[in-house]
């Protein structure tokens, strides 16, 4: 089933170095905790785009409930140079990872853009990375129509995309 | 390890190690190379009529722009990021910035959420970090086609999208 329940492998985006500063070790703590929220909510029911508008409400949840965790992953992460700048790739490659299987919902999916999956995750977490830096991470559930219908539009196409934002 | 860490001190190679930018340039350095991008998009825009052609022109002045302006273009997607606050809040004014002039030329028929326009200019963002941070801007110019896909998709449906980002794709080859 193209669109089906699927599991995801709890060790995907998590192959690397071992931490070794406080920020690293921080760095994959975060990491690891948002990598839990997301795939219990991406485990429920329901074909891929329902399930992955439950993984950015629970990703969008987790950075307004924890804002140091999220700005860690984040903006901490994208000032700490080279180091810290392949941990946020790191970051980026896996959100990029769980949107990758809509391209089996969408009629024309293997014709999108390579670049389609780190654009998007990419736009997201720079929606996100503001919010935190404005100190307004108590905003951040009420993104998640927006963020739902940017994510989904190319697979599903608007008019659907906005109906599962909205569910 | 220091907050504010240079990206040309971070003991990361090939193309983070080449930063020409001191902290006390930076300001300068950002808005003179803000300026120089946004005169090449306008400029660009100016010479077209239709909102779709506007867009692909914007970004294939954008994609020159990092071809030949690759220490710029790092200084605005990855050396701002380190240098925090300041440099963080250019880079959101920078975005939000092209996020509204994408936004001021869309069809209003076709308007989307206002965040939709932040995440697509901030997505064509990474995509320049992306190359900016492995050393290969001037390879940029090649993904024109899909950067304008990736950005009028969501006005315009995958299949005009995809025929806007070939018609750009031609009209570099053809410039």
């Amino acid at each position: 089933m193209p669109c089906g329940p699927r599991r995801l492998d709890a060790r995907q985006g998590t192959d690397i170095e071992q931490p070794t500063d406080d920020f690293a070790t921080a760095f994959e703590g975060a990491f690891a905790r948002l990598q839990v929220r997301v795939e219990e909510a991406m485990a429920g029911e329901g074909e891929w785009p329902v399930r992955i508008a439950a993984a950015i409400r629970a990703g969008l949840d987790f950075a307004a409930a924890d804002p140091a965790a999220a700005n860690l992953l984040s903006n901490e992460a994208l000032s700490r140079g080279a180091a810290g700048i392949a941990r946020y790739q790191r970051l980026i490659g896996y959100l990029a990872g769980l949107i990758a299987p809509g391209r089996e919902c969408a009629a024309g999916g293997a014709r999108l853009p390579e670049i389609t999956e780190r654009a998007l995750a990419g736009g997201v977490a720079m929606l996100v990375a503001k919010r935190l830096d404005q100190g307004r991470a108590a905003e951040l559930p009420s993104l998640a129509p927006e963020a739902i219908e940017f994510v989904l539009t190319p697979y599903v196409g608007n008019a659907e995309a906005r109906r599962i934002a909205a569910a | 390890m220091p907050r504010h860490t240079s990206i040309s001190t971070a003991g990361g190679g090939g193309a983070l190690d080449d930063n020409p930018y001191s902290s006390d340039d930076f300001p300068a350095a950002f808005s003179g190379a803000v300026a120089r991008l946004q005169v090449s998009v306008l400029e660009a825009c100016r010479r077209h009529e239709a909102w779709p052609e506007k867009v692909a022109a914007a970004l294939g002045a954008a994609v020159d722009f990092a071809a030949r302006e690759a220490d710029g273009v790092r200084l605005l997607t990855v050396d701002s990021l380190i240098r925090r606050p300041d440099g963080g809040r250019r880079y959101v004014r920078t975005v939000e910035h092209f996020s509204e002039l994408l936004r001021a030329e869309s069809p209003p028929d076709n308007r989307r959420p206002r965040s939709t326009e932040q995440a697509l200019v901030g997505g064509v963002a990474t995509t320049f970090a992306d190359h900016a941070r492995t050393g290969t801007l001037a390879e940029l110019p090649a993904a024109l086609p899909e950067l304008v896909e990736f950005v009028l998709l969501p006005y315009v449906g995958a299949a005009e999208a995809r025929r806007w980002g070939r018609w750009a794709g031609r009209q570099r080859d053809s410039a």
